[in-house]
């Protein structure tokens, strides 16, 4: 039975993920006479449709669902590419590469920004790059881990027991100031960026630093200087107190750090940590110049 | 939605589990790390029972997030209810199905839609999770009176009333939970929840969100139905 099954499943499979073709005006797939005669061949035809129109509800639904599935994931994306250009250029042939093989939904786009890398690869590819790591982390940080805080009366007992970044902490490292550009970007639908000049966007002189965090429920961004990231960044992997001496400047500001980082939450003994992307190293494109 | 989440509302409200992603008549292994994950949940959430959907959506190495068609063949019954017995065993709750909104028949089905509804969760001993609209949805799709469907239903097995909205789009009509519920629909629930001894009512609503109050308002359209009825 399992054998018959499997057939007819991965023929029907077959079809409904293959790219959506032309669709007629009732928005249902138009296939090519050999497909309808193999699909007449297995679905029977109801009162109002013939069975290839039956079998393209399936087809429109599934690609209707993942791609909007991949356009909350990525709202910054749509924004800056439109519905119809970020399904093509981007979503569609993502899931085609990568086809979803998680049973939630929300998962299907995490490969995006490591796909981008190597397949998108326009002009504009470090700035779409660097938006995707960015729409990414907001998503990974609604679910990231909260693990016992360490208080700040503790910090002294744990010279030489190594702290962690919360999983709930992310950092980057920019060539321009992306968190205010995409928070622009979200302030209008994708609509409006349809007809008018997206937000400004100057590479720095200088590398920017952020770390972006969950409070509660509110996802924050927030410019740091480099010391800290980089004091930051050896947390994430984990490291005692001891070690850190050495490497910190006499003039950083080490007590007063530890105790706003425990203060808020931030710091943890625990290292059980998703492996998930944290340090995201991106430079800027100039979109903005090309439109 | 985060645990965290989940948590507030368990602090609050009783909690009752539904899924959409266990495609219990794929022709895969059962997703075990799925249904331990699904186990662990259900214990926190203290769940009475579980529900997901008469349907496959999955192939090794492949999820395709929808409710796709089973052939409606003894063999598939039999598969479905086999499965159905070892997740209910595994789960340790009871376990029900619920009705697909279908769009599609197989030229090789040997029963109409509600035989082999029933035949599945009589034969695997399970619950049924009724949707009254998927009946409606269904009934369009195919071309048949709904209540030849909901007439021949073991409906004393049903664990609990699922109603919602749907699109129509004249020849076919999809299963969108997006809109208030038809006028059509209500009808059937008038007729089938006073044979089901009263269980829940739940109505489902997960796209083009309209306010609290409103969907509120909707939802206790039910109990003003349920008080239109007369018990027989």
């Amino acid at each position: 039975m399992c054998k018959e099954l499997l057939a007819m499943q991965t023929w029907f499979a077959k079809i409904i993920t293959a790219p959506l073709p032309k669709m007629d005006s009732a928005n249902l797939p138009i296939y090519p006479p050999r497909l309808i005669q193999e699909i007449r061949k297995q679905i029977a035809s109801s009162p109002h449709l013939r069975s290839e129109e039956r079998m393209g509800i399936y087809h429109q639904q599934y690609w209707w669902r993942l791609l909007t599935a991949m356009q909350e994931l990525y709202p910054s994306l749509v924004r800056l590419f439109n519905h119809e250009d970020f399904n093509l250029q981007i979503a569609e042939p993502y899931l085609l590469a990568r086809p979803p093989n998680d049973w939630s939904l929300s998962r299907i786009g995490w490969g995006l920004p490591e796909w981008l890398e190597t397949h998108y690869l326009k002009k504009d590819a470090p700035l779409i790059l660097a938006l995707a790591h960015l729409d990414f982390a907001y998503e990974n940080l609604v679910f990231a881990e909260k693990l016992p805080k360490i208080e700040p009366a503790a910090l002294s007992q744990c010279k030489r027991t190594p702290l962690f970044l919360q999983p709930f902490v992310l950092l980057f490292e920019l060539e321009a100031d992306i968190f205010t550009f995409r928070t622009q970007l979200l302030e209008h639908p994708p609509s409006h960026w349809e007809t008018q000049d997206l937000p400004p966007l100057k590479k720095s002189s200088k590398k920017l630093f952020f770390a972006l965090s969950r409070n509660q429920d509110q996802t924050l961004y927030e410019e740091i200087s480099p010391s800290y990231f980089a004091l930051l960044s050896r947390l994430q992997k984990g490291t005692k107190l001891c070690d850190l001496l050495p490497f910190l400047a006499p003039c950083d500001p080490i007590v007063e750090w530890f105790q706003a980082l425990a203060a808020k939450g931030w710091l943890t003994f625990s290292s059980d940590r998703e492996k998930k992307p944290r340090v995201r190293k991106q430079i800027q494109g100039q979109k903005q110049t090309e439109n | 939605m985060p645990l965290r989440n989940l948590e507030k509302i368990l602090d609050r409200y009783p909690v009752v589990m539904h899924g959409v992603s266990l495609a219990i008549g794929s022709a895969a292994p059962l997703d075990w790390d799925y249904l331990k994950k699904l186990k662990a949940l259900a214990v926190k959430t203290k769940t009475p029972w579980l529900s997901d959907h008469l349907c496959w959506g999955r192939l090794p190495g492949a999820h395709f997030h929808d409710l796709l068609p089973l052939p409606r063949r003894n063999e598939v019954v039999h598969y479905v209810a086999e499965r159905a017995k070892i997740i209910q065993d595994f789960l340790e709750i009871p376990f029900a199905l619920e009705n697909l909104s279908s769009n599609a028949q197989f030229t090789t089905d040997e029963m109409s839609e509600w035989e082999f509804y029933t035949a599945v969760v009589e034969e695997a001993d399970i619950s049924m999770m009724l949707d009254v609209n998927n009946i409606y949805v269904s009934s369009r799709n195919e071309g048949y009176d709904p209540k030849d469907y909901y007439s021949q239903l073991p409906l004393e097995r049903v664990i609990q009333i699922h109603l919602a909205g749907h699109s129509d789009y004249g020849r076919y009509v999809l299963d969108t939970h997006d809109h208030p519920v038809r006028d059509e629909v209500w009808e059937i629930y008038k007729e089938v929840y006073p044979k089901t001894r009263g269980v829940a009512t739940l109505l489902e609503w997960d796209d083009r969100f309209i306010p609290f109050a409103e969907t509120w308002k909707e939802a206790l359209k039910a109990k003003e139905h349920q008080k239109q009825i007369t018990y027989v």
